[in-house]
């Protein structure tokens, strides 16, 4: 697995992508890939200001030929934007970011009510379903 | 309270839980020691954070590393662990599924 510093989203989407070539699982690709661009976002936002963190996901990523996971990157940025009061880049309302074939993120079945409920509206609409508390960090 | 630090220095204490005295010592230098937490201390954060999409993985390894079988088992240790705080119910409905799966 590929460990890589504070990073954008096209670098995120990449590091990705070649999760998925290298046969990891979609779990893992969440784990690695999507939550490690909100820690990087995060972590910026904390000490460079909110212009730089926001920086780090205006520039349009790579499809990477894996809705769920293209649709995954799109709904976290648009949850980022909304919630910290920056427009959301254009990117993110490109139809190819979203996937019909819903993607349940945790594998456990029983919580999939749960994330049916809970997941964040930019999430949802994108076909990616998240338990409230899968975008908190311990 | 125990602290944590990111890469960046950042510090997060919200689900930290009280001295982990089975924790092993890494690294000391003056001024600077370095611990690594007890499977038993990472097991009760887990479990009180218990966010499926993150931790259900963890769980389900800490629990087959400390010989865990029961949901109660687990549930004892976050009483236990965060004493005087209600157990989430999330905690509790997670388990059952990773115990199923065990």
């Amino acid at each position: 697995m590929t460990v890589r510093g504070t990073a954008t989203v096209s670098a995120a989407a990449e590091s990705a992508r070649q999760m998925l070539d290298d046969g990891e699982s979609l779990i893992d690709v969440w784990r690695h890939g999507v939550i490690q661009l909100l820690d990087d976002y995060e972590s910026t936002r904390r000490h460079d200001g909110l212009e730089a963190a926001a920086d780090l996901l205006r520039e349009a990523p790579a499809l990477m030929g894996e809705p769920r996971v293209d649709a995954a990157l799109a709904g976290l940025v648009e949850y980022l934007a909304r919630r910290d009061g920056w427009p959301p880049p254009r990117w993110v309302r490109d139809s190819e970011r979203r996937t019909d074939r819903w993607w349940f993120v945790t594998p456990l079945r029983g919580i999939h009510p749960r994330a049916l409920v809970e997941s964040p509206l930019s999430f949802r609409k994108r076909g990616v379903f998240i338990t409230s508390g899968a975008l908190e960090r311990v | 309270m125990s602290r944590a630090l990111d890469r960046r220095g950042v510090t997060a204490d919200v689900f930290l839980v009280g001295d982990d005295a089975e924790a092993v010592e890494y690294f000391s230098a003056p001024g600077l020691r370095v611990d690594v937490a007890s499977p038993r201390y990472l097991l009760a954060m887990k479990l009180f954070a218990a966010r499926p999409e993150s931790d259900a993985d963890d769980i389900r390894s800490l629990y087959q590393l400390l010989d865990f079988t029961t949901v109660e088992e687990g549930l004892d240790l976050v009483e236990a662990a965060y004493p005087g705080r209600p157990v989430p119910t999330r905690v509790q409905y997670l388990l059952e599924e990773i115990v199923t799966s065990l």
